[in-house]
């Protein structure tokens, strides 16, 4: 579970990034965080993940607090950035070896890394190719392999499907689904509103730094999703 | 952001555990209470072990996939053999030119070893540095005499294990460590790292753990290859102390390397883009490295002005004139003193005219012949005789010691000035290596010192040698006038100078202070690599 209360960051220069912002996300959601360049989407991550600290509010990770207790909080998550970046000289296995580790997993062989792998849909070729021959897709999807072998209850995706071609992001769609199948309480950022459409269960819209509408899948189904994110932006600044 | 090792809460659980409490069911509740926490604290220490094992593997496969590890290993391997080939041709050379120098001083001393001229033949001639072909010691005059045979090492210096260490491994060290983090930031791979429950101690012990000992893999390849052809040659036999002074100098060189590793690292935590710690990186180097090893004799010179030798040497001779002049004034003196004294018994010495001061010279034989013919003569002689000696020697005195005041005051400013250049330049990691690795290997400033010691020590035992063998011949010769330049002594049996380098313990003290700043530049630049790292902006 993900929790987010009262979160406010203002940075040193005084931009408001995030201005009280309150959701949580529990195990088995996709919520998709919609807004604008500077709304507070990938600020929000950076928090989560405690590369930045918050100013007021608390963020948490299966109750432990990102920003108190980083280290036990950061058990519990996997984090897919825009662009997946691994370590180029390095093989699949090998990249997906070492932050394995990294996220607490020993003894693994080499047909649990292939069966990652194979699972989040790379060929089979890919497996032992360095990752600088790697498409941005072959890289997303190891990135979902990396989360997946870590099996943590929360992932964060910072615009995972950013720069996808349409198959790549379909299939990372697929990936998504078969994760909150298993539980998992996914918080995605993403400017991509088709895609959210598609595979949210819950949207956030964002606008400076405030969450101004949280839409239930219900509400958007059979709705226009843009449509609404237009209306809910448009309300946001005529709002007093 | 960081979880302490040991946490505060399970520190504040001892005195619980094992003081406070009185009640027996309490005291044992705490107790179990602090055993599952330090069950799980060992845990966490076992788990970021792990984690630092794992850091360690992928920096270390990391930079050997990298083409500079590629580029680092051709280099060390090609520049040490090469130095290495060449310095043990050196050495070869210069061994055969100190068998030559001695044996020819052995004949010297077999052929002309009258008694005035033994001082100039005495043996103690310093045979080259086993290290010589791995470190270039110092010039002697020796060395300095060859220029005329082949200027070109001096015009173009050689290349040695020193210069391998403090200016090729150097610049090796921040080529690897100068984009450790700025790199993994500006590629991404910082943020997907840290995104993981590891604590950044852990990160930055394993960069700097796996990324020494790829760095040190080249160096030590290279040296290992260096050894090879040492031990290939015929004429060097490293004994078991060489080796152990081989070990401690491979010690060394090691913190030095890890100094400029932890530097590119430290100045890598503490920037945001690789071109920019590269920037610092060189300027650096350059001034530890170049600019405050030249610098510190200058402001040495400057803090403790001395007399040049010339200017020293100037002031000498006006003295030696000055004495002169006062010997010349003395004679006369005595000159008027005798003719009142002796009257026509002392022109009859003059009109000899074989100069009043030098008996052994001009007419002696005749001087000779009218003391023994003239008791009044004789006693007017050995009266002459006693009083030049005696104002030649006041006079001798007194210019030894103005002159040697001179020099001496001069010897021990240049001491003091020498001293405080070495201090200052102390704050260089380069000259810290460098005392330490010439200490160790007797090629530095205190090896050519113990040199001089361990010679006037076998001087002494010579000098004892030579006057036991004079007194002999002078005995054997009693009645008999000494022949120009004195009898000649037979030294067949005189002790022989061999060399004996300083011990191990007395070289490791010398080299343990400088060796002390190295460790200290170490941890400084691990804490400042430290500091920047706590609070690096990942994003």
């Amino acid at each position: 579970m993900i929790e987010i209360k009262e979160l406010t960051k203002r940075y040193e220069d005084g931009v408001l990034a995030l201005d009280h912002v309150t959701y949580t996300i529990p195990p088995g959601e996709i919520f998709c965080l919609l807004g604008a360049n500077g709304a507070g989407k990938t600020t929000t991550v950076n928090i989560l993940l405690d590369f930045i600290r918050p100013t007021e509010g608390r963020a948490s990770i299966n109750g432990q607090d990102c920003n108190k207790f980083p280290l036990e909080a950061k058990k519990y998550v996997s984090y897919v950035s825009e662009n997946v970046q691994l370590y180029g000289m390095f093989t699949a296995r090998q990249n997906l070896r070492f932050f394995a580790e990294l996220g607490g997993k020993k003894g693994l062989e080499n047909k649990d890394l292939d069966n990652a792998m194979r699972l989040v849909g790379l060929p089979e070729k890919a497996l032992t190719m360095r990752l600088k021959n790697f498409s941005k897709g072959m890289r997303q999807k190891l990135g979902i392999a990396i989360a997946l072998i870590k099996d943590p209850p929360a992932i964060l995706m910072d615009e995972p499907t950013s720069g996808l071609d349409p198959k790549s992001a379909n299939e990372f769609l697929e990936q998504l689904r078969k994760l909150r199948e298993r539980g998992k309480a996914i918080l995605m950022t993403t400017h991509d509103i088709f895609r959210a459409k598609q595979i949210a269960d819950r949207v956030g819209i964002m606008k400076q730094g405030r969450l101004v509408a949280v839409r239930e899948r219900a509400d958007f189904r059979h709705a226009d999703l843009e449509e609404i994110y237009l209306t809910e932006m448009e309300a946001a600044e005529n709002a007093p | 952001m960081l979880k302490p090792r040991i946490s505060s809460g399970f520190l504040k659980k001892i005195p619980t555990a094992f003081g406070a409490i009185t009640s027996r069911e309490a005291r044992n509740r705490a107790r179990r209470s602090w055993k599952a926490s330090a069950v799980r604290e060992l845990l966490h220490i076992r788990h970021n072990l792990r984690l630092l094992r794992a850091i360690i593997a992928r920096e270390f496969l990391h930079n050997l996939l990298n083409l500079r590890f590629m580029i680092g290993l051709v280099l060390c391997l090609v520049v040490t053999v090469a130095c290495i080939i060449i310095l043990s041709h050196d050495y070869r050379q210069e061994l055969a030119d100190y068998s030559l120098r001695v044996n020819l001083q052995e004949e010297f001393l077999g052929k002309y070893a009258l008694e005035g001229w033994v001082g100039q033949l005495m043996p103690g001639q310093k045979p080259p540095e086993r290290f010589r072909p791995l470190i270039i010691g110092i010039p002697t005059s020796e060395s300095q005499d060859s220029f005329y045979d082949d200027p070109l090492p001096i015009l173009f210096p050689r290349l040695d294990f020193l210069f391998i260490v403090t200016i090729v491994m150097s610049l090796l060290a921040l080529l690897f460590s100068y984009d450790a983090v700025t790199g993994e930031r500006e590629r991404g791979t910082l943020r997907q790292m840290i995104s993981n429950s590891v604590s950044r101690t852990t990160i930055l012990l394993g960069k700097f753990l796996g990324g020494t000992a790829s760095l040190l893999i080249p160096f030590l390849l290279a040296l290992l290859a260096g050894v090879l052809c040492i031990n290939l040659n015929p004429h060097l036999q490293w004994d078991g102390s060489a080796w152990a002074e081989l070990g401690l100098l491979l010690t060394a060189s090691l913190t030095f390397i890890t100094l400029f590793y932890l530097l590119g690292l430290m100045v890598s935590t503490w920037s945001r883009y690789s071109a920019v710690s590269m920037l610092n990186c060189l300027l650096l180097w350059v001034l530890l490295v170049l600019v405050i090893p030249n610098v510190c004799p200058y402001v040495s010179a400057q803090l403790r002005r001395i007399p040049s030798i010339q200017a020293t040497a100037r002031r000498a001779e006006e003295v030696s004139r000055a004495c002169r002049e006062t010997w010349n004034q003395r004679r006369k003196e005595l000159v008027e003193q005798f003719r009142s004294k002796y009257g026509g018994l002392f022109s009859k010495l003059e009109a000899l005219d074989f100069g009043m001061i030098v008996y052994e010279r001009g007419d002696a034989k005749k001087v000779q012949e009218l003391a023994a013919a003239d008791p009044q003569f004789k006693a007017m002689v050995d009266d002459l005789r006693v009083e030049v000696n005696r104002v030649a020697r006041e006079w001798r005195q007194a210019e030894g010691k103005a002159t040697g005041e001179l020099w001496g005051d001069l010897y021990t400013k240049a001491a003091a000035q020498t001293r405080l250049a070495k201090n200052l330049a102390g704050i260089s990691p380069l000259a810290d290596y460098v005392y330490v690795a010439r200490d160790l290997t007797g090629t530095g400033l205190r090896s050519l010192k113990y040199f001089e010691e361990f010679k006037g020590e076998y001087r002494r035992r010579f000098g004892e040698y030579r006057a036991k063998v004079t007194a002999a011949v002078v005995a054997a010769h009693k009645n008999e006038p000494s022949p120009p330049g004195g009898w000649f002594l037979d030294l067949r049996d005189h002790p022989r100078f061999v060399f004996q380098e300083e011990s191990l313990k007395g070289k490791l003290g010398a080299a343990l202070p400088y060796w002390g700043i190295l460790i200290l530049f170490n941890v400084v630049f691990f804490l400042g690599a430290f500091a920047g790292f706590v609070r690096y902006d990942v994003r």
